[in-house]
């Protein structure tokens, strides 16, 4: 029931009471419109059972000036006999802003025409999906209209941001036994000369070492080649409450769900094998893997990765199980900081896992938000000092820290902190 | 979001309005009763200035009031004519308000311009074929007993409710 009938209805029958009333038969002919408007419409109504409506949703993602653009086009075709009126509704997913077209359709179908529903919106990323259209069918007038949900899936997955960091050498303490590119101070197969040793049967003969094997008679020497292999990394997003902080509409979780997905796409296209996890109030896991598949799982995972924001407190970072990565490997934390989070960096190395902190700065972040007063300044120095001594306890246990401000790049920091040489820093 | 904004739409609403208040003004000028004329030339002005207004339940107000206006003109001994040509101007003006939101936030497209010609088309068809059968039973005298008249009004009253409880199951 439109809210034109309900005013029509109303409308008629109060004449016609008024009519009666007053006894006055003209006052009755001033309904006859309405009654014609009325009748109109229900004449013009299509037939709800032969009313035959299809739906098609089309996706397409584009990225423009880091803005991630998804354009949706509905098309509505009507595969019944008869013409029909039709009003298409479009609802936006949560945390999405239209940038271009219109949510709402009217048009006027003949038999076998369509029309189409087409709009853009941005969005962070995510999962979206669509099962139905809602359309509303039926006369021109808007009297008799009916409801209906047409089928029209469609789903898209909206990744972070990925910033190209360049391949740089890495030099982590220990390396898996699986062809890659660290040498691996082990003897083997590669292209750097390592030493020399005797000969055994089944030594490829073109790595025999003449000049040794000529010192010494009746013995054959091969040269050995420094074997490389590939690095274990794990990632540990910290996606807990008291971590987010938002200015505007920049958000500090969101550079660093883009730092982690930037990082395991260099170490994935490196070779490497790179386990995710994403800490909070729900722990999402992508273990070790290699290859596409594994960067795929890790988008999927970073694409969905929260700050949950109902109240309820986060899980304390002890909890964090860390026996999820193999023993030996690196680990990289992008967290930025809280008060109790030493114990989990002193867990850590007691594993044995070599461990790089990435702490996106909160006090540089939240600058726009400061008042320049003297007392704010003041509060400011004093966080500071907190947070210099906080990150100097973690320095201390041997865990390389960056500092990181998160309108500076990244990959500087990174390259710089993770291409020492093997007795230093990490 | 932009509102799109149709020329053609807005002279026609325009044209509508200014001929509603028009009839009601002369029916209630020729009675010589000229507070009705000030509040029918009022209630032009009211609705003018809110054609664009974001809620609809304006136009339905509008619509309720002209037709009341129409009634108490008829009421008050004015010519009935001009007072049931305000009654169908005031229905096209309301519907064409409601078309105006309705469209808003449409792109103009062939589509949309398909849709607004069929409604067009439908309306001046509902509005012309019901001031034709009004004035038709202007000019042909029906000397009707009361009772007929108010049992052929109790007959509309239940065939008013038929249709609602129709629309009702329709849902």
């Amino acid at each position: 029931m439109t809210d034109r009938v309900r005013v029509l209805c109303l409308a008629v029958l109060g004449l016609l009471v008024t009519a009666m009333i007053t006894r006055s038969g003209d006052v009755a002919w001033l309904s006859l419109p309405l009654l014609a408007y009325l009748g109109i419409g229900l004449w013009q109504s299509p037939d709800r059972q032969k009313l035959r409506l299809n739906a098609a949703r089309t996706l397409e993602q584009t990225r423009l000036d880091g803005r991630v653009l998804v354009n949706t086009t509905v098309t509505i075709e009507n595969s019944s006999p008869e013409p029909v009126s039709v009003c298409v509704t479009e609802m936006l997913p949560e945390n999405a802003a239209q940038m271009d077209g219109s949510l709402t359709e009217w048009a006027y179908l003949q038999p076998s025409t369509s029309a189409v529903l087409n709009y853009t919106f941005t969005t962070t990323r995510g999962d979206f999906a669509w099962e139905k259209i809602h359309v509303t069918a039926g006369d021109p007038l808007g009297i008799i209209s009916n409801t209906i949900s047409l089928p029209a899936r469609g789903d898209i997955q909206v990744r972070p941001s990925i910033h190209k960091f360049k391949a740089f050498p890495l030099r982590p303490r220990s390396t898996l036994h699986s062809p890659g590119s660290i040498p691996a101070r082990l003897g083997g197969s590669g292209t750097d000369f390592y030493g020399v040793r005797e000969y055994h049967a089944g030594d490829p003969l073109r790595w025999l070492d003449w000049h040794q094997t000529a010192r010494h008679p009746y013995k054959f020497f091969t040269r050995e080649f420094e074997q490389e292999e590939i690095a274990e990394i794990g990632l540990i997003l910290d996606a807990r409450q008291s971590m987010e902080l938002r200015v505007g509409d920049e958000s500090l979780f969101e550079h660093g769900v883009n730092a982690a997905a930037s990082l395991a796409e260099m170490f994935i296209h490196q070779g490497h094998r790179v386990s995710l996890m994403v800490f909070g109030k729900r722990t999402s896991i992508a273990f070790p893997g290699y290859g596409k598949t594994q960067l795929h799982r890790i988008m999927n995972c970073l694409s969905r990765a929260r700050v949950e924001t109902d109240g309820q407190s986060s899980p304390h970072i002890d909890f964090l199980p860390i026996r999820m990565f193999p023993g030996r490997s690196m680990i990289i934390v992008i967290s930025p900081l809280a008060s109790g989070d030493l114990s989990l960096y002193q867990r850590l190395r007691a594993s044995g896992y070599q461990t790089l902190l990435i702490s996106p700065n909160p006090i540089e972040f939240s600058r726009p938000l400061q008042p320049d007063d003297l007392y704010t300044r003041q509060a400011v120095r004093t966080v500071r000092i907190e947070r210099l001594l906080r990150l100097n306890s973690i320095a201390g246990l041997q865990v390389k820290v960056i500092d990181w401000n998160v309108n500076q790049p990244l990959f500087p920091l990174v390259r710089n902190a993770l291409t020492r040489s093997r007795g230093q820093g990490v | 979001m932009n509102k799109q904004s149709c020329p053609f739409r807005e002279t026609l609403f325009d044209a509508s309005l200014s001929l509603l208040v028009l009839s009601l003004c002369a029916a209630y000028i020729m009675a010589g009763r000229w507070p009705g004329a000030l509040c029918a030339a009022s209630l032009g002005g009211l609705w003018f200035l809110t054609r664009n207004h974001d809620q609809r339940w304006y136009s339905h107000i509008y619509l309720l009031l002209s037709l009341a206006l129409a009634a108490a003109a008829i009421m008050t001994h004015a010519q009935p004519v001009p007072a049931i040509l305000a009654a169908g101007l005031s229905l096209v003006t309301w519907d064409l308000n409601l078309l105006m939101y309705d469209l808003r936030s449409s792109l103009p497209k062939e589509s949309t311009k398909r849709y607004e010609q069929r409604h067009l088309q439908s309306v001046a068809m509902a509005s012309i074929v019901g001031l034709l059968i009004a004035l038709m039973g202007r000019l042909v005298p029906l000397n009707l007993p009361f009772i007929v008249l108010v049992v052929l009004i109790l007959l509309s009253l239940f065939a008013l409710d038929k249709f609602w409880r129709i629309l009702n199951r329709s849902r």
